[in-house]
Formats: C-alpha cells, structure tokens, sequence
C-alpha cells in the first residue's frame, strides 16, 4: 500500500472555537495521480491543505502517512522537506523580484548557499520553464506581470523545487482558456514524472478535464473519494451542494423600453478599439474573451477608471461623457472589480462599513452627521436581502468567505440604487453554490429593471445568464451573439 | 472569558474590549506607581501638573493618529506647531504691545525697509480689546497650521510623495521659516489673559485638559460619525478600493493632514500659554513619542484600523509611567534604557498579536457554513 501512495490521511479533525471546520476526515492521494479536492465554501478544504501545508495542526487522534513515514502532527519544515508543496491563491510571490528570483528563491534558500550567482538563478529558473513549456522573460519584475503570467511564476516555481506533491488551491481562477490548456498540459507532464498533483478546484468542467479521482468535501466531512469515470456533472453538484440543481437557460422577455446605455466607437490606444453596443434595461450583457483581450479595458472606462479616449456613452440617450468615477455613479453605473480583494473591499472594516461606503450622504442626520441607526439598519437591510451569511454586521469582512464578500460588494453598489451594474468576474473564486446564489441575484436585479453587463471568462456561465453575449479579442468586438442561439462549445471556439 | 470565543467574531465588541484592556493597564500603572511612591506621586502637585503636561502631548498625539490611520505619517506635525506657535506669538506681540524682546530688531531682520514697519505700526488698529487679541492669536494659530498641514496633504496626495518623505521635507521648511523669523532665540512675554489659556483652572479642572478633552470629543466625532472620518479610514485601509468605491482620495487626504496641521496649531496655543514662551525646538521630543503611542494605542502601522480611544489611553499610560521615572529619581541615560525596552516589548506584543489575529483568520470557513 504505502508503496504507491504518496500521502495517506486518516481521522483528520479540526475544530475552532467549538465549532467542527473537519469531522474525521480521510483522503489518500497516489504517486503520479491528479487528485481534485472539491466542496463548498466552508466545506474544509482550505482547512485540509493547511493541515497537509503542516500550517495548522489537527485535533488529536490524526494519523497522516507520507511515503511511509507516520506523523500525528505535520510542521511545515516537515511538509516541505517530503516534498510537499503548495500554491496559494494569493500566489505568495515577491512582486519586487524578477521573475527568475522568484522561481529560485526556495531552492536557493534550501541549499544554504551563502552567494547566489546570477547564472544559477537563471539556470534554475530557465529549466522549470522549459519542463512546463512556458516562454517567459526571467528578468521582467512579477509585479509587472498579468496575473495569469504570475501564476505560471508561481507554478514554476513548485515545479523548480523538485516536489513529489503540488497541491494547487483553485489555480485556474485567474487564467484564460490558452493558459488553463497549457496548465492541463503541465500537469499531465507532472503526471507523467510521477508527481502527484492535488487540485483544489471549482469548475467541473475542468475537474472533468483533468482529474484521476475526486474526494467531496461537505460541512467539514468527506463525502468519500470516487474515481472520475463514476461521476457526472449533475451527481458532483448534488454531491456538494446536497440538492438537486436544476441548470436551465435565463428564459428572457425581450426588453423592449428605451436603450438604457450606447456605446459608439469607444477607444482607447493599445487597449480597446471602435466597441460597439446597446444595453437596455432588464438585460443581461455577458462579456467573453480571454484574458488581455481588453475586457476588463473596455468596462473599467465605462465606471470612469480608464477613460476611453474617443468615442461616445449615451445614457438613457443622454450624451453622458465619463471622464472619472464621478462621472460614472452621476450617471449611475456601479463597477463590482475583478479583484474584489484589492479593489472591493476593506478586509479588515466590518460589513456595515463596506456596505455604507458609498452612500454616506443618505445616512445624514441634521448635523451633518452620519447616524447609527440608518447605518445600521441600511446595511442589515442589504445583508438580508443579499443572504450574506454572517453573525453580525460587525464582523470584518475578513472573516466571510468569498461567496459572502462578493455580496458585500455587491451590496454596497446596490445601496447606490444603480441602473447600469457592471460585474467584472463576480464569480471567481466563489463555489457553485454560491455561484449559483449571485446567478440568481444578478437574475434578480435584471428583472427589476437594472442593465446588467457582465464579465466573464467561463463561457458556460456567460451562456447560461445573459441574453446577449460581446465576444472581445485583441481589445476588438469580434461578433455579438444572441445566447439563445449558441453553445458553450461554440462559444469557446470563438473566443479562442 | 467564557464569552471569548464569541466577541472574537465582533469587531465592535472588540473595540469595547480593547477599551477596557487599555483602561485596565492605566489603572494597573496609575496604581503601581502610586504604591512605589505613594506621598510625592499621588501628591497634589504631581497629579496637577500630569493635567497640565497631557494635552499638548495628547493633542500631537491624537493629530498624529488622523494622519497615520489615513496610512500616511506627519513628522513636520511639531515644526508646523512651532512655526504657528511663533508667527501667532508675533502677532499677539505686536497688538497688545508687551514684548519684553525688542520686536523692531526682530522685524528688522525680516523686513529691510523701515517705513514698512513703520507703516504697520500706523496701520495697526489700537482699539482692540484684549479677547479680541486673543481670538486673534488664536485664528491665526490655528490657520497657520491650517496651511502648513494643508502643503503637506498637497504633496502627499497631488504629487504623490511618500508621506514620510513629503513631512519629512517640510519639517526643516518649517522649522527654516522660523528660524528665519526669530533666529532661533525665544518669544516670550505674553500677556496674562493669553497665558490662561495654559496654566488657568476653570471649576479646579485645567483650562488646557478641557481643551483637550474638546479636541478628544471633536476628533472621536469626526473619525466615526463623519463621511470624511470613514473615508480617512477607508483610504487608510484601501486606497484603491476607495478610489473603485467613488471616494476622492486626494481630497479626502488634503483634508486629512490639514486638519493634523490645526491640531499641531491647537498644541502649539497650549505649549505658548504654558511656558509664556514659543521657540525653535520646543516640544521636538513629542515627535516620535506621538507616533508611538499612536502605535501602542492599536492603529495600524499601515493604516486603517484603530480608534481613538485606545491612543487617548496609550498618552495617559506614558505619561503615568514618565512622571513615576521623574519622581523616582531615574537618571536621563537610565531613562532612555527603560523607554527602549519599554518599546520593545510593545513590539513583542503587537507582533504577537498579529498572529493572534491570522490565527483567527480561518473561522471564516466555520462561521460561512
């Protein structure tokens, strides 16, 4: 047994604050195997990998066999020295440092050399890109990359350290379809060389794609490990989610009233050229393309963050230019980021303080000032109706997990009353129970009336909840389509 | 300690906690120190002059923190209250006509041309009461510093210099411009009403703690009720996600170091009042000590978080344990081993509190189930 097994975990628990994260959970991962960890927000995988990581100790009775060798408790010294290794969401990489530091930083660190020739930073870092096949310049900074780019730093970077396990947490969030492709290829690659890969993950057609074998977490237990050919799309949701899911088209009426937003020949130099398109109210806009194909570009100019430099916005047929943020929540269009850490939220102020940002002038009292009990009773208001899972509006939102924090961003728009939201990713990062609650919220709002245009790269989603879809490519629109007449497939095909 | 588990989850809970943390620690110095030195501590004329030494240190201090929770720093906060302090002395000077300095040689080296100065004096209006001159001085105090915080939140947030850089260059701006104007001897003779304002008692309660305690109230007000007080914290927390959430950032800074810049005005009143005296280099130890009680007081070093009370708190306990150095007989050298030391074990514990708090971090995954 313990010859083809790389890692084997039995009675895993972990409890915090009384509350059980892990109930005796188990997961034995084989050499040379494509292992997918999958479960719901609060399921307990990032609990498991730390465990793994030797970052957080489990509860008494644990046993955990690595090639072999038991431990009741794992610290990340020992972790690391088994050759375990993972890649964080957050990619934990030195923006600071070129991108050949960044890959040899741990293997330099490891061999305890006291000088560090250039060349051997080099060499090192030249080699783990060529056994993943990706082309990149070893002396750009990280910081200046995209953040697809900084995920293959951080990928190469595993692989440069010669590891027998790479677990990866949800590594395709951020990568378009090429980049997913050239991932699948690395790690089959891996495979191949016998490493075992642990893919924390939460889309199931990659999971479909890539994986030898699934464990399902639910509510902190495991809900056992099956091959992947024993599984369907339908049994994995109703495996995580513990319900049925019913996955049908957004049925639409087609709105009819005055065009809510025109943009004619919106440009911006080396970005986005001559976009075109109407968005009327109650309509869903879904946005494709892959990543650098200028999406993202082309909606942040329309919220004022990156003006275009010629072209025009109508606004309820109304000339409306846009020259800042200003100008855009004037003509009330609210912009959800792509990176909701960075750009959407303070993570460590409560939710009622996220949520009120936006709107202070609403909750003055006569003073001038702002008063308790409107704060308080606004931001319940939108916690409630949004279904944002918390004990408290003070909690910071640190604390909720990423379903829950993209609501509070999208709650704290929402309190603007807006009549063009604009949602850059709003699912990434977030499970498909979550994702199938924001699904039905942005549905929710479009039936009241809201434009809704909505950015995203997984042609699934887009196709499922939009009406229209703008396919982008090379900051073009390369063809608008009506969702009722294409397939993801087609979709995909499109974009590429 | 039953409840813990539950009031980690709640920040205004937390916020409750560290208030009695804090008031608990002054209790247990205040206590400690009175029992090392029971007569000349808790002695009437020690506890007065605490009363009398807390504001203006308190009143840096808490300007100090607006500035550091917007996640920037003023280290020009104490020159721009001696550059208030000394051109709002001059005009006090110069309308109730009591400079025991000879205040013609003093103009004599800003302004080369005599009928200037004699056409000022003619201008000058005579008639004025004494409160008058008083609120006079006080405007100008405050406008002055008004005007110096107002170049640093220009630099700051329009040219975009690091705030440490920015203040630090107008710290020796400051400090230059007054040093032009009175070459660096001292202002003195005030005349009594002003001198009130620093060592007078209204009910037995000094006039310079109401001032402070008005200042506590104003700012606690301005940083919690106030759209700009939350957008202090937001830029602190965040500058990008406020810039995404529609705030003004550079606006919300140049209000923010502005109103820093009148605070260190409103020390520099007190620090006048006080001593009856303002020169170059008076208070220059507050620099840093503001910045670490700012620190101690729970704000974070990068910004964003913190509260006032919790600083409030830090000015008393430092000035508790000060007093008690001062009585017990400590020499200066020996002093500055226990200020250091002192430091570094508040670094232990902040640091150590971090990963308190990253250790937390992960019952985000319970509460979300």
């Amino acid at each position: 047994m313990a010859e083809e097994h790389c890692i084997v975990m039995e009675n895993i628990s972990k409890s915090y604050a009384g509350v059980e994260a892990l109930d005796n959970v188990g997961i034995d991962i084989l050499k040379g195997e494509v292992h997918c960890l999958i479960g719901e927000n609060g399921s307990g995988k990032s609990t498991l990998i730390k465990i793994i990581a030797g970052v957080i100790t489990p509860s008494r009775g644990a046993c955990i066999t690595i090639h072999g060798k038991n431990y009741s408790k794992l610290t990340p010294v020992d972790s690391m020295r088994q050759g375990i290794q993972i890649i964080y969401q957050d990619l934990s990489l030195f923006p600071n440092m070129t991108v050949a530091e960044n890959i040899a930083i741990n293997q330099l660190l490891e061999s305890g050399k006291q000088t560090i020739s250039k060349r051997l930073i080099h060499e090192i870092a030249s080699n783990a890109l060529k056994t993943i096949c990706i082309d990149l310049k070893l002396e750009t900074l990280v910081g200046d990359l995209p953040i697809a780019k900084q995920q293959i730093v951080a990928i190469s970077r595993a692989v440069a350290c010669g590891e027998s396990l790479i677990i990866m947490d949800e590594p395709t969030s951020s990568l378009g379809k090429k980049d997913i492709d050239c991932l699948f290829r690395i790690i089959r690659t891996l495979k191949s060389n016998g490493i075992s890969i642990l893919f924390v993950g939460h889309k199931l057609n990659e999971i479909f794609e890539i994986a030898d074998r699934v464990t399902v977490l639910k509510d902190g237990k495991s809900l056992g490990t099956h091959d992947i050919h024993e599984l369907t799309y339908q049994k994995v949701i109703e495996l995580m989610t513990g319900k049925a899911l019913a996955i049908s088209n957004y049925e639409r009426d087609y709105p009819s009233a005055e065009p809510l937003l025109e943009v004619r020949n919106l440009s911006k130099r080396f970005q986005f050229k001559d976009i075109n398109f109407t968005l009327y109210p109650g309509e869903i806009i879904g946005v494709t393309g892959l990543v650098g194909s200028g999406r993202t570009e082309m909606v942040s100019s329309l919220f004022g963050l990156n003006p275009a430099d010629s072209g025009k916005i109508l606004v309820n047929g109304k000339l409306t230019p846009i020259r800042s943020v200003r100008d855009a929540l004037r003509a009330g269009i609210c912009y959800v980021p792509e990176d909701r850490l960075s750009q959407g939220l303070f993570m460590n102020h409560s939710i009622k303080n996220n949520i009120i940002i936006t709107i202070f002038h609403d909750l003055l009292n006569r003073l001038g000032l702002l008063e308790s009990g409107k704060v308080k009773q606004t931001s319940s208001l939108w916690v409630k109706d949004l279904a944002i899972r918390t004990p408290s509006i003070e909690l910071p939102v640190k604390q909720l997990s990423g379903g829950n924090q993209q609501r509070v961003v999208i709650a704290k728009w929402l309190a603007r009353n807006p009549r063009i939201l604009i949602l850059d990713g709003p699912t990434i990062g977030v499970d498909v129970g979550a994702k199938e609650e924001i699904h039905k919220t942005i549905r929710a709002l479009a039936g009241n009336g809201l434009g809704i245009i909505f950015v995203s790269d997984e042609a699934f989603e887009v196709v499922q909840h939009s009406h229209r879809i703008i396919i982008m490519k090379e900051g073009q629109v390369v063809e608008i389509v009506d969702s009722k007449d294409v397939l993801e497939t087609d979709l995909l095909e499109k974009i590429d | 300690m039953k409840a813990k588990h539950r009031i980690k989850f709640d920040s205004s809970q937390n916020e409750l906690n560290q208030s009695v943390a804090y008031f608990s620690l002054f209790v247990l110095v205040f206590a400690l120190m009175a029992i090392l030195q029971p007569r000349r501590f808790l002695s009437g004329i020690n506890i007065q002059q605490l009363a009398f030494q807390i504001p203006e240190f308190g009143i840096f201090s808490i300007g100090m923190m607006i500035v550091m929770i917007s996640g920037g720093i003023d280290l020009s906060i104490i020159t721009t209250a001696t550059l208030s302090g000394i051109i709002s002395s001059i005009v006090l000077l110069f309308l109730s006509h009591r400079g025991t300095m000879d205040l013609g040689a003093l103009l004599k080296g800003i302004m080369a041309d005599d009928t200037i100065r004699s056409g000022l004096h003619a201008t000058m209006p005579t008639g004025i009461s004494m409160i008058g001159i008083i609120v006079l001085t006080i405007f100008v105090a405050l406008a002055v510093g008004f005007l110096c915080g107002l170049l640093n939140g220009f630099l700051v947030a329009k040219v975009k210099i690091p705030p440490i850089l920015a203040t630090l260059g107008t710290m020796r701006l400051y400090e230059g411009i007054a040093l032009v104007i009175t070459k660096g001897a001292p202002l003195t003779g005030f005349p009594d009403e002003f001198i009130f304002l620093g060592s007078g008692e209204i009910l037995g309660i000094p006039v310079p703690m109401i001032i402070f305690i008005l200042a506590i109230l104003a700012v606690a007000t301005l940083l919690a009720k106030t759209p700009l007080g939350r957008g202090i914290y937001a830029v602190g927390e965040n500058p990008l996600a406020a810039q995404y959430s529609g705030l003004d950032n550079s606006k919300i800074l140049m209000k923010t170091y502005a109103i820093t810049g009148v605070l260190a005005g409103l020390a520099a009143l007190i620090m006048m009042a006080r001593v009856d005296s303002i020169k170059v280099g008076y208070g220059n130890s507050f620099l840093l000590q503001s910045v670490l009680v700012v620190i101690l007081g729970g704000v974070s070093t990068v910004g964003g978080t913190g509260n006032i009370i919790g600083v409030v708190f830090s000015v008393l306990i430092l000035r508790v344990i000060s007093s008690g150095f001062n009585i017990m007989g400590f020499s200066n050298y020996m002093r500055n081993v226990i200020w250091g030391s002192l430091l570094i074990i508040v670094a232990i514990v902040i640091s150590s509190g971090f990963r308190f708090i990253k250790k937390t971090k992960h019952i985000d995954e319970v509460i979300s189930r």
